[in-house]
């Protein structure tokens, strides 16, 4: 479905709930909670948390629903919500959200250092050396480790597909920063990947 | 063609934003075999990323929503309702009360009554009935919509 009929049947969903149709409120969930489920589960370890937070997500977009403005997909506008809502959490518990993002990025910053001072370093190629299945597992568990909004923007990209576009609206960061952050979550992940490999993890 | 081999950022955007890239490192790129390595491991990264299972809740999200929702409207309806019977109730009292007084008054009516049955404590007195009424008719709807609820699941 390209974006204009998206929209268009966005406006007529929109509608319809606007005129109190709930089972129109409940499609525009079914349509848009693997999205939101993407988001939290990245954001948002514990389980309750999630709950409580994917619900006020649905709930702040059915009382918002007659300002959407339709500038946007109405699944990224749903998005940005549940973004905001987890960065909201976080701000509330004033969890380490910030101080763990910050140790990650001077660690990303050594390991970019590293590299451009050894332009050669040897990169070895990791599915001839690493079977399938067992590389699949390792990523997740090295994705696992990444700090959450990093997890979230390869999530978005990689998985979900998302345009650099829609990213930059769902997390309302300047496109260069989301690019700046997957290639530091991405150079992270395969370096991780290849050290596990020569440490003889794996 | 360029010799040097190519920085961490043109291998991400040769993988990834390839259009943003000049001829002279596409061509680096199919002859050096370090450079084709390292593409190939973001790939295979890419590929994994792409292929890994999809998280989802394990609860039915939209009827948690949606009762949270009936039930926000219906108690917003229910202070609302609540709200305007005493309006209404305050209106009539002075409306009454005064008519009352007027009526009293014309008719020269005083001597009959006693202070215990002042018209005032009388409208005040029914009014208190009728707002008792109608939120005990509220509760009574929402017990019953909580039931049906409840029933339904």
């Amino acid at each position: 479905m390209d974006s204009s009929d998206q929209i268009f049947q966005d406006r007529e969903l929109v509608g319809k709930v606007l005129r109190s149709d709930t089972n129109a409120f409940a499609r525009i969930i079914k349509a848009t909670e693997n999205l939101v489920a993407q988001i939290l589960f990245k954001m948002i370890k514990n389980e309750d948390d999630r709950k409580d937070i994917a619900q006020d997500v649905y709930i702040k977009a059915y009382k918002n629903l007659s300002g959407f403005k339709f500038q946007s997909k109405l699944s990224t506008w749903i998005a940005q919500i549940a973004y905001n809502s987890c960065i909201n959490f976080y701000h509330k518990r004033r969890t380490e959200l910030y101080d763990d993002f910050l140790g990650s990025r001077e660690e990303d910053d050594e390991i970019i250092r590293n590299e451009v001072a050894d332009p050669e370093s040897s990169d070895f190629q990791i599915e001839e050396e690493i079977q399938g299945k067992e590389l699949k597992k390792i990523l997740e568990s090295e994705i696992e480790k990444l700090n959450p909004i990093y997890k979230t923007l390869i999530t978005l990209f990689h998985n979900e597909e998302l345009s650099y576009e829609e990213i930059t609206s769902i997390t309302q960061l300047p496109e260069g920063t989301v690019k700046n952050y997957l290639f530091r979550a991405r150079k992270t992940l395969k370096t991780n990947l290849l050290k596990k490999y020569k440490e003889g993890e794996l | 063609m360029t010799n040097k081999h190519l920085s961490e950022t043109e291998i991400q955007q040769f993988c990834f934003e390839q259009d943003t890239l000049g001829n002279s490192i596409l061509e680096h790129v199919s002859k050096c075999e370090l450079c084709s390595i390292k593409i190939s491991n973001y790939k295979v990264i890419d590929e994994k990323l792409k292929n890994m299972k999809k998280e989802s809740f394990n609860f039915d999200l939209s009827s948690m929503v949606l009762e949270q929702i009936s039930a926000d409207t219906s108690s917003s309806k229910f202070s609302m309702n609540v709200f305007f019977s005493f309006l209404f109730a305050l209106m009539a009292i002075f409306i009454i009360g005064f008519a009352g007084l007027y009526v009293i008054d014309i008719l020269k009516l005083q001597e009959l009554f006693i202070d215990a049955f002042n018209p005032f404590i009388v409208v005040i007195a029914l009014c208190l009935v009728i707002i008792l009424f109608n939120y005990v008719g509220e509760v009574f709807s929402q017990h019953k919509k909580l039931i049906r609820l409840i029933n339904t699941l």
